[in-house]
């Protein structure tokens, strides 16, 4: 046979099986488009013509570069499954007509060549002319002003292509052994082989209930004080709990319950549960899978849309929790503090200086009442304590002491104290007293808690905060009169324009700093401020808002895609169902209420998941965000609901239009 | 009294472009009577399918009428057709019609629940045409579990528990091999020596040698028509294939 006949007979096939083919090639199309502008935003040099702050866009698009090729691959990969099922019976016609199996590998061959010309010039081509756009876009986001020109990515279209290439060598790859595998017969019978009623799966589904609940659990209870590490650990945990539980939920959970509704007669024999609950334990045996990934892919987009959404709206709460002065100077002493601090009121007027001292406190040695540690009366007596004679460190204890304010040392210490008001944080689980003695000074505990993960250092740690500077400087001075070690002392000093042109400020404030620096070279401090950190920050909240966006848009992509298929598929499965029923009496308008409430459930069960996973996410990403420093519970709720609502919406629409295509389908 | 009335049935159909119309049936009559069981026979595209459609309210003649116990099927309107065919007609299919998500029992339950029998009412009528049938064993088996036979065995089970006035069948035993076809059709003739009116459309002389009379189709119209009489089945079977060769050598119709 010629060639000319198999790439006709390719284009053909591709022409004829449309119906599944312009949904995968758009899709192919869009997730080469999209992997070209994101590596393309990771390596534009236009980044160079930006101001501060800029450097970190391309690191976070170089990371969503990265997820988006692990995702694409994915994706066309599931893609690619569904049509190969749904055109095993046509390879199976063609190898009984006479075609062998390496004329049909030629065949696919072709198939897939065209499939990838047309992905990298229409990709590629919507690409390009997207980049542009979507580079104005983030710096926009950025609040930078328009840089005009033209370019291509060249590193981009390079990485594009061979990323398209490959993955298609693989799905061919992989069609292939499909083929081979298979003999011709089954190939006919292809996707009508008798289908068994699901069996209950009692382990998958106690297994699925328990990973789900130790999942919710977790991102309930998890606490973020301090433990960063074990935090991540244990959202990363939760997450995969709550994964694995998903499809658990969707192949047995799901079956469990039919199948102890069919058990009960007097539900089951009802006009309309009788077809609704036996149709649904079939279509749930066969769509387990796709619908608990259509579950997954929505709760990841809801959870990137709604957090990055809020970071990026919420950012000016964030910089006031991480800077809330306009300069703030740290890690100085408190005698090289004074000389700064008189150096600034004396250049600049109108400058307001909150001093923030700290005390950090090394102590070797025992309380005075070992024996009373579980009163509610604790003393520490530095006469006691012999620093040669004891070596055993799990008497050693450190102690800081902080003034109450914005430290960016300690979550929270915001506090307003009274003199002989402190608030504790110790990494000691059975600590609670009412009142504590710290060298010589009693003060009454207005808050005890208890920091998480400190336990496995065993060197107690207590951290104290106080009401003023001078109650800091007061212990300080004790512990430094009581000999132990040297002065252990540090301020943070926030400073704050006046309500005048603060730009100008801070140009001058800036320029005095740097003349100081110049002038005493062991000044011994550093500053940020605030304007900066916002550029920063803007910079690394906008690059992750533009990523949430991107990524849920190709996560959306392929939740639509699969719905599709599995509309299509299901379409052709009820066919046959479907004239069955009317020839035994139900009218056309029964058959399709019938049928209508078992798509519906099947179709807006993931989403109904998705939204009881959010929920239950809500107080992990919530804390997560406070680790970003975004402190603003209202505004994440209204994100939520907001990305929910206009989710919702849109996964009703896609409804809707592939709905139509199944009813086609169906009544033909 | 005559259960259905069939007067000059003529259907005409027309391609979906408008250009070429096909005569399916031209002048069909003929009534059946309480109780009856008669075998419609004829080559394929003689208009067979098209008459049983049109005598299951499925389609809908171009002229003519069906009357079912005085009741012009043809008459009735979309929205109570179902209820109808539920009420009045019992169906076996040639490829049985039974759906794979549910049991062998549950398929039989099927035009009961859409009648809003509870389990109770329905498991008392199933018990004893079970026993009859022979499917007693069989009742929480899958379609896809059982063989041809019992498949079509459930499917009659299926037509007949509804009572219905009129059982229609279509080629009820062109799937099953010579074993089941024969257990079959003893059903069927031990279903009508009680009553139960039968009218089955078939190709295989040997179903229709076990009729009360068989009806010849041929280009649309009925072409002719015998009585079983006093003759054994074997003699039945004789008279029709005699008829079968004649109508296809284009013969008279006097036999």
């Amino acid at each position: 046979m010629c060639n000319r006949y198999y790439v006709r007979l390719a284009w053909d096939n591709i022409r004829k099986n449309a119906k599944i083919y312009i949904p995968y090639i758009i899709t192919s199309d869009m997730t080469a488009a999209m992997l070209y502008i994101i590596y393309s935003l990771a390596t534009n040099p236009d980044y160079a013509k930006l101001p501060r702050g800029s450097h970190t866009l391309p690191e976070i698009m170089n990371f969503g570069s990265y997820v988006t090729m692990i995702f694409a691959f994915i994706f066309l990969f599931y893609t690619n499954s569904f049509i190969v099922k749904r055109r095993r019976k046509e390879f199976g016609l063609l190898n009984i007509l006479g075609m062998e199996k390496r004329h049909i590998a030629k065949m696919l061959f072709i198939e897939t060549v065209y499939i990838v010309l047309i992905t990298l010039l229409c990709g590629l081509g919507i690409g390009i002319l997207l980049d542009k756009l979507m580079f104005l876009s983030l710096t926009r986001l950025i609040g930078e002003s328009v840089i005009l020109g033209f370019h291509i990515s060249f590193p981009s279209l390079i990485v594009t292509t061979v990323f398209i290439l490959g993955t298609f060598f693989l799905i061919y790859l992989n069609m292939l052994r499909q083929i081979h595998l298979a003999k011709p017969i089954e190939l006919l019978s292809g996707s009508n082989a008798g289908e068994r009623e699901p069996k209950t799966k009692i382990i998958m589904t106690l297994l699925g209930l328990a990973l789900i609940s130790v999942g919710y659990y977790l991102s309930i209870t998890v606490n973020a004080y301090y433990g960063t590490d074990s935090f991540l650990v244990k959202m990363f945990i939760a997450v995969i709990c709550v994964m694995i539980g998903t499809y658990f939920l969707f192949m047995a959970v799901s079956i469990t319950i039919l199948k102890l509704l069919k058990r009960n007669r007097k539900y089951y024999y009802k006009t309309n549960h009788f077809t609704a609950v036996s149709g649904l334990l079939y279509r749930m045996k066969r769509n387990a899978v796709g619908l608990a990934s259509v579950c997954i892919l929505s709760t990841m987009v809801l959870v990137m849309i709604s957090s990055t959404t809020s970071l990026y709206i919420g950012i000016d709460d964030a910089i006031e929790n991480m800077h809330p002065s306009d300069i703030r100077i740290s890690g100085i002493n408190i005698e090289k503090g004074d000389a700064v601090t008189a150096y600034l009121s004396d250049k600049m007027n109108g400058l307001r200086i909150d001093r923030l001292t700290s005390a950090h406190l090394f102590f070797h040695g025992e309380w005075t009442a070992p024996q009373t540690f579980t009163k509610n009366d604790y003393s520490y007596d530095p006469q006691t304590d012999d620093y040669h004679l004891i070596n055993n460190i799990e008497n050693a204890f450190t102690a800081s002491i902080y003034t109450a304010g914005a430290h960016r040392e300690l979550p929270n210490t915001g506090f307003d104290l009274a003199d002989d008001e402190c608030v504790i944080y110790t990494n000691r689980s059975g600590f609670k007293p009412d009142t504590i003695t710290m060298l010589g000074k009693t003060f009454r505990v207005v808050r005890c808690e208890y920091e998480e993960g400190g336990q496995e250092y065993s060197t107690g740690s207590y951290d104290m905060i106080v009401g003023s500077r001078e109650m800091t400087l007061e212990m300080l001075n004790a512990y430094n009169s009581a000999n132990f070690r040297p002065n252990n002392g540090s301020e943070r000093i926030n400073l704050y324009y006046a309500d005048a042109d603060k730009e100008q400020q801070e140009t001058q404030c800036i320029e005095l700093l740097e003349t100081y620096l110049h002038d005493h070279p062991d000044g011994g401090f550093y500053y940020s401020t605030k304007m900066e950190t916002r550029d920063e920050t803007l910079s690394i909240y906008s690059g992750l808002f533009f990523l949430g966006i991107f990524l849920g848009t190709l996560f959306l992509m392929e939740t639509i895609l699969i719905i599709y298929y599995k509309q299509i598929t299901e379409g052709y499965e009820d066919q046959k169902r479907f004239e069955i029923m009317q020839n035994v009496g139900m009218s056309l308008s029964e058959v399709v209420k019938s049928i209508r409430s078992q798509i519906l459930t099947v179709f807006f069960l993931p989403l109904l998941t998705a939204g009881m996973h959010v929920g239950f996410a809500f107080p992990l990403i919530n804390r997560m965000l406070k680790l970003l420093d975004l402190d603003n519970t209202r505004l994440f709720v209204i994100c939520i609901l907001c990305s929910f609502g206009a989710f919702a919406l849109l996964y009703s629409m896609i409804y809707f239009v592939t709905a139509r295509t199944y009813y086609k389908i169906v009544k033909n | 009294m005559a259960i259905l009335e069939v007067s000059s049935l003529g259907k005409i159909y027309t391609t979906r472009f408008g250009g070429n119309k096909v005569q399916a049936l031209s002048d069909v009559s003929f009534s059946v009577e309480q109780g009856e069981y008669v075998a419609i026979m004829g080559e394929s595209g003689s208009g067979k399918t098209t008459l049983l459609n049109i005598l299951a309210a499925l389609d809908k003649p171009t002229t003519g009428s069906v009357l079912l116990e005085g009741k012009d099927i043809t008459k009735i309107k979309e929205k109570e057709i179902s209820a109808f065919r539920r009420d009045n007609l019992g169906f076996v299919f040639q490829d049985f019609n039974l759906l794979d998500t549910f049991s062998i029992k549950d398929n039989i339950f099927l035009p009961l629940v859409l009648l809003g029998f509870g389990y109770d009412k329905m498991n008392a009528r199933l018990t004893p045409i079970a026993k009859r049938l022979g499917i007693t064993e069989i009742l929480e088996k899958y379609p896809y579990e059982v063989s041809g036979g019992q498949k079509q065995r459930t499917a009659v089970a299926r037509a007949i528990i509804t009572n219905p006035k009129l059982i229609l069948a279509d080629e009820p035993t062109g799937a099953l091999d010579s074993r089941s076809t024969d257990g079959l059709l003893d059903v069927l003739a031990d279903l009508n020596a009680d009553g139960q009116t039968i009218l089955m459309v078939t190709h295989s002389t040997k179903a229709a040698s076990r009729a009360g009379r068989v009806l010849f189709i041929k280009d649309g119209s009925v072409y002719h028509q015998l009585y079983r009489g006093n003759c054994t089945n074997e003699e039945m079977y004789q008279r029709i294939s005699d008829t079968l060769t004649l109508l296809m050598s284009g013969g008279d119709a006097n036999v």
